[in-house]
């Protein structure tokens, strides 16, 4: 420590130039920034849900790639609004990129005699009174089941199959279709939306973007705000900020040139950073500016200060970052990326500030006016002085009641933490504003949920060439049985065909629906066959639920298929997108508990080595416990339960919710260590400490309330739940940890 | 479908030595961008759909000529590439079709055409087996403006000389 003070002192400028170099190549690397909607990396994992799958996608089609329009009218059958729609759709099949299109214009009637099965809607019957025939036997054909058109000829669905979902081609088949619906439907009365998981996954993708602009910049604005308010110098606002936006710099620069990029977990990372940076920088700028306000010389105030705050900072930094290593033991890529890029984040961070706000207060103490502002007296942070002290007072006269109530509220609610249930929604990850979703709620309001539920049904022996007519018995035993629970419009499936080719004997329908299959692209083919026709796959439409509400779901439809083949062969089992994401996430979220508890142990162990007592490091972690504990009660209680924002809220917050007992605990160092300790010390040391604890509070706090900028849930959410960590945090420890070390003075007077 | 792209070729490939209706030389008709509407059936005996195509033209050089784009019906659609040369200016001209449905099975088909001028409408012929049964197709191409034609493709059963209209299309430049 002391080699670094002197090396920073005598070549403040070297240390400058080292922080612009390599400043100018982290700006490389934010250059080369990548983005990442999560959808898929998320849940990308070794877990049994996600390997089987990666199977289902190898040998199905999935919805996922499928855009949706909604096109409404009065009355759909108004010839103007109908020739325009059908010419829509077959436009679209021309579209490049599309691999398939699925509407009201591909009903056909039931194959006659020779196998021809006519178009519903025939070009050889043209006139308005025909149209509106064809119309009325589409609502009522029973492929539609109400899924395409809505029974009062108001709502039309057109499902589009994309052929490929890179971003790139995704983005540009979306704006072909805009442009085409746009163009197709102006000037007629008719109206349209478009929504699919591609657009939401593009609009979370712009977000991101934006919030890296936004979130960032807001925190950085507010930060140099609060440094104003708290230092009232601009001077010293900049001395102090700086080294943050650096920070912030240098990691998005590690972001990028690491290629983990920024995803839904990684996109609130920067801003913590900041606001990690501006609170040790504040601590720092804060003490030099004391010792010399004190007339302390710059160099011995510079050196003083680092002395004083260098080992909390480093302490505050190891406990943060221990918070982040615990997430290595997550099943998750994604957190794991989080994970690695908040270590380095982290360890830059402190560079950052205990290397350039000294090395920055050493070169600008030379020009007057800022020697002026660090000489000047500090004002008061918050309070007057003399409110902290009564409120010290206060607290250490009675510290046995704030103790054991603090702990009676702590243990009831890690009572209540411990019953949390893991929740995933995929409303978390979108913004419930955007077009595409608000589309998709209208979607599955006035016509069919988008979303499913699937359970595959192994073909059994004879696969391979085609459909047998056991196959597809056994397929319709399992379809009828899910379909008396969740309703004919619900369920879909090649039963669905097979009934309506051969309504006496559907399972004798096999032959005619290869033939069909045969036509279809494979991208429309793999939908409900696999591509090895080693399966058969069944969709139970489900409309947006959360992960705990799809398991039990998954677990009702196990049992009705189970039930519906008990035959010996491979029985039927949920499948599909949102069953891999319950499941998955349930796992994920189960894992951040298993991190947080890690990263309690871990800091409690820290603490009590850096203090070199197991008690102080035990009762180091009591006001930290204490936040996490009330927030997952609150999440029990109000039934969030555990989502993946709350989980790395927790356990992220708990790791910087340490960094003030720690500011506390190193102005008792020497005594804690000697065990000394008196309650004088403690008033001395919570009388110094306190106002920047708190001051610090509110420039995190209020840092991370950027994040509420985000038109992401789930980094709203997070910056919230953090917020509220923050603030009961400095209510431990401000009361809980003096009356606890109170005590602790009161064992070491008695002995 | 397949045939509706034969036709949309044979319409441009007589304007390669100058198409009388037109006053246009086939470099000027054939790149561009067209769109095309009408009516499908894909056999003999089979219902017809609606269909639309969209494609591009460009020249590939001085003897050869190339259609690419995609055809569609409400379920199915098809990738459609073509190329013609012109054997002899205003008399004699060659047409290739090639088409890919993304199907699993079968769809993937090649032809190859030779047609002849006659007036203000072109016409191509070329023999051709459908579910065993043997026919010759001819496309009948009339132009009535430059950006505006349209399309015809009869198919006729060698046996017993019955006709069948498969594409009747209108093309319109865009």
């Amino acid at each position: 420590m002391e080699r670094l003070i002197a090396a920073m002192l005598r070549m403040p400028v070297t240390v400058i130039a080292g922080a612009v170099a390599l400043s100018l190549v982290s700006l490389a690397g934010i250059g080369r920034l990548g983005f990442d909607d999560g959808f898929r990396t998320a849940f990308a994992s070794e877990t049994p849900a996600y390997q089987a799958y990666v199977r289902e996608r190898r040998i199905f089609t999935l919805s996922e790639s499928e855009i949706a329009i909604r096109v409404s009218a009065d009355d759909l059958a108004e010839p103007a609004v109908l020739d325009a729609a059908e010419r829509f759709v077959l436009e679209l099949g021309t579209l490049p990129g599309i691999a398939g299109v699925a509407s009201i214009f591909s009903l056909r009637h039931r194959p006659d005699g020779n196998g021809v099965a006519a178009p519903i809607f025939a070009p050889d019957r043209a006139d308005p009174g025909e149209r509106r025939a064809a119309l009325e036997a589409a609502i009522v054909h029973p492929l539609n089941a109400g899924r395409l058109i809505s029974a009062d000829r108001r709502h039309m669905l057109v499902l589009v199959r994309l052929a490929e979902d890179s971003v790139g081609s995704v983005t540009r088949a979306t704006a072909a279709v805009r442009a085409l619906v746009a163009r197709t439907f102006e000037g007629t009365k008719a109206g349209f939306g478009i929504t699919g998981i591609p657009l939401l996954r593009g609009e979370v993708l712009s977000t991101i973007v934006r919030d890296q602009t936004v979130v960032n910049f807001a925190g950085a604005i507010i930060g140099f705000l609060l440094c104003l308010l708290m230092f009232r110098s601009v001077v010293l606002s900049l001395v102090a900020g700086l080294p943050a936006v650096v920070a912030l710099v240098w990691a998005l620069g590690f972001l990028g040139h690491s290629g983990i990029g920024v995803t839904t977990l990684t996109n609130a990372l920067p801003v913590l950073i900041l606001v990690i940076a501006f609170s040790d920088s504040m601590h720092l700028t804060y003490e030099i500016r004391r010792r010399m306000a004190s007339g302390g010389e710059v160099l011995e105030s510079i050196a003083g200060a680092v002395r004083l705050a260098g080992p909390a900072c480093v302490m505050t930094s190891l406990t943060t970052a221990l918070a982040f290593a615990s997430l290595l033991l997550s099943s998750s890529a994604l957190v794991r990326g989080l994970a690695a890029a908040g270590l380095y984040s982290v360890a830059i961070a402190l560079v950052a500030v205990i290397i350039l706000n000294p090395a920055m207060v050493a070169l600008l103490a030379r020009v007057p006016l800022v020697r002026r502002a660090l000489c000047a007296p500090s004002p008061p942070l918050l309070f007057p002085a003399r409110t902290w002290a009564l409120a010290i007072a206060w607290i250490l006269g009675r510290p046995r009641m704030i103790a054991a109530g603090s702990a009676a509220v702590t243990l009831v609610a890690t009572g209540l933490y411990w019953q949390i249930e893991p929740r995933h929604s995929f409303v978390e990850s979108v913004d419930a504003n955007s077009r595409a979703y608000r589309e998709m709620v209208a979607i599955e309001r006035t016509l069919a949920p988008l979303s499913s539920i699937d359970v595959i049904v192994p073909t059994g022996p004879g696969a391979g060439a085609g459909i047998t007519a056991a196959a597809l018995e056994r397929l319709g035993r399992v379809h009828s049985a899910l379909e008396a629970d969740f309703g004919a419009k619900h369920v879909v499936s090649l039963w669905s065909a097979a009934r309506w080719l051969r309504p006496d004997e559907p399972s004798a329908a096999a032959g005619e629906i290869d033939a069909l299959m045969a036509r279809a692209p494979s991208t429309v083919d793999n939908t409900f066959i696999a591509a090895d026709r080693s399966a058969l796959k069944i969709r139970i439409l489900t409309g947006e639920i959360d992960s705990p509400a799809v398991l039990r779901r998954m677990a009702q439809i196990r049992g009705i298929a189970h039930a519906a083949v008990n035959d010996g062969l491979p029985r039927p089992e949920p499948a599909g997108q949102l069953a891999m994401v319950a499941a998955v996430s349930s796992v994920m979220i189960a894992d951040l508990n298993d991190s947080f508890l890690a990263a309690v142990v871990a800091s409690g162990l820290v603490i009590a080595l850096w203090c070199r007592s197991m008690l102080v490091g035990l009762l180091a972690l009591l006001p930290n416990v204490f936040p996490i504990a009330i927030a997952g009660a609150w999440l029990e209680v109000s039934g969030h339960g555990l989502q993946f924002a709350s989980g790395l809220a927790l356990t992220i917050a708990f790791g910087i919710a340490v960094d003030d007992t720690i500011h506390a605990l190193n102005r008792l160092r020497p005594q804690l260590r000697a065990g000394t300790v008196a309650l004088p010390d403690i008033r001395a040391a919570f009388g110094e400490v306190s106002p920047v604890l708190a001051a610090t509070t509110v420039v995190i706090c209020l840092g991370i309330a950027s994040t509420l900028a985000s038109a992401l849930p789930t980094i709203v959410f997070f910056g919230a739940l953090s917020i509220a960590v923050f603030v009961l945090a400095l209510a431990g420890d401000l009361v809980m940890l003096p009356a606890l070390l109170a005590l602790l003075a009161r064992r070491v007077a008695a002995k | 479908m397949r045939t509706f792209v034969a036709c949309v070729l044979c319409a441009l490939a007589p304007l390669a030595a100058g198409a009388p209706a037109a006053g246009k030389n086939l470099e000027e008709l054939i790149e561009g961008r067209f769109t095309a509407m009408g009516t499908n059936r894909v056999k003999p005996g089979q219902p017809a759909e609606r269909i639309f195509c969209r494609f591009t033209g460009r020249r590939v050089d001085a003897r050869v000529l190339s259609l690419a784009g995609r055809c569609a019906t409400a379920d199915q659609s098809a990738r459609v590439t073509m190329d013609f040369t012109v054997d002899v200016p205003g008399r004699r001209y060659g047409m290739r079709i090639e088409m890919d449905m993304g199907a699993l099975h079968g769809y993937a088909r090649s032809y190859r055409y030779e047609g002849v001028a006659t007036g203000h409408a072109w016409t191509f012929t070329a023999p051709f087996d459908l579910d065993g049964k043997a026919y010759v197709s001819t496309f009948r191409v009339a132009l009535q403006a430059d950006d505006i034609g349209s399309i015809t493709e009869t198919v006729a059963a060698r046996d017993s000389g019955e006709e069948t209209i498969l594409i009747e299309l209108r093309i319109r430049r865009e």
